[in-house]
């Protein structure tokens, strides 16, 4: 956690996600299998504060594997300096997973938390790069060895919705 | 847990729920202390289906104590059929509460969840009712002895805005 612990941030962090996107997704196949499988898809996605600024939320839908749509929602706790952000999924709702910690370094953010996949614990990582230009970047990836190694399993490419991928 | 573990529901559940409210909230002015002077303020509340219809915002907005916004945000799980609530708040935003889980068996909804009041574990309970009538009431309450006694705190008697668009 100390790359996250030392990135403290404000409120304004994610004030570059408000409004429509076009989603290019990267997708592996099979997560902590030595996969190198990815799968391709589209998807949008919506963003907008909550709570006054002190939170956000944004829908992604997709037509891929049948159809689903996520939610993500972030709370800014003013005085950690830290987000805390929740992920939410049609597919299977009901409790929300843990949520990942984190904040902001320049254009880059790194977020973390614990969970499990397949009964084990792991650590989640999501890092937001290039959030100061037209194109940011999302990434998710799962470490089974306390954080030492790092699986990168989802890639998202952000373009603002109406302007050409 | 044994009555909202019973109450298991539909998706459909919190179709009542959507649109905007007036709420007029009485709220016990001290917990767990004995207390029976109580707050009387209104809140302005809007909710709206998420995640396809398998979940649910509720946003509530209120001038009492310096003025704050909450978020209610409900799961449904198909599975268990039952729903899971958490509550954010612009006073204290960054991690979640744990959230209270439970159903409705007619217009009568119980949700139940572990949590803390001031370094204790408690117990708190929603309450919702008349959930079809044109006055649906919402009631917390807590209990510090694992369910035997409970503490209503927190009433809040609902109108529609008519204007509801």
């Amino acid at each position: 956690m100390h790359e996250t612990m030392q990135a403290r941030g404000t409120e304004h962090d994610f004030d570059f996600w408000f409004g429509s996107w076009n989603v290019s997704n990267r997708r592996l196949r099979e997560r902590l299998a030595g996969c190198e499988d990815w799968v391709e898809f589209a998807a949008t996605s919506e963003a907008r504060p909550i709570l006054d600024g002190l939170g956000n939320e944004d829908v992604f839908h997709t037509d891929h594997a049948g159809g689903f749509v996520g939610m993500s929602f972030r709370f800014f706790d003013p005085e950690s300096g830290l987000w805390s952000i929740y992920w939410a999924d049609s597919r299977r709702s009901g409790l929300l997973d843990p949520p990942v910690i984190g904040g902001f370094c320049g254009d880059v953010g790194v977020f973390e938390g614990d969970d499990t996949f397949a009964g084990e614990p792991i650590r989640v990582r999501f890092v937001w790069s290039g959030v100061t230009t037209p194109t940011p970047r999302w990434e998710q990836a799962f470490s089974d060895d306390g954080g030492d190694t790092w699986e990168t399993n989802w890639i998202m490419d952000f373009s603002r919705e109406g302007e050409t991928r | 847990m044994s009555t909202s573990a019973q109450m298991q529901g539909t998706a459909s559940d919190f179709d009542f729920w959507m649109g905007t409210w007036t709420a007029h909230n009485r709220r016990l002015r001290e917990r767990f202390a004995g207390c029976d002077e109580w707050d009387e303020f209104t809140a302005t509340i809007v909710a709206r289906p998420v995640l396809g219809g398998k979940g649910n915002v509720e946003e509530f907005r209120t001038d009492y104590a310096g003025g704050y916004v909450g978020l209610a945000m409900r799961f449904f799980d198909p599975g268990t059929r039952l729903w899971s609530i958490y509550w954010a708040d612009s006073r204290f935003t960054g991690l979640l509460e744990p959230p209270v889980i439970g159903g409705f068996a007619g217009d009568v909804g119980v949700f139940e969840g572990p949590d803390t009041f001031a370094g204790r574990p408690i117990v708190v309970r929603y309450t919702w009712s008349g959930a079809t009538t044109p006055t649906p009431r919402w009631e917390q309450s807590l209990s510090d002895d694992d369910g035997q006694t409970w503490e209503t705190n927190f009433e809040s008697d609902f109108t529609r805005v008519e204007d509801d668009r």
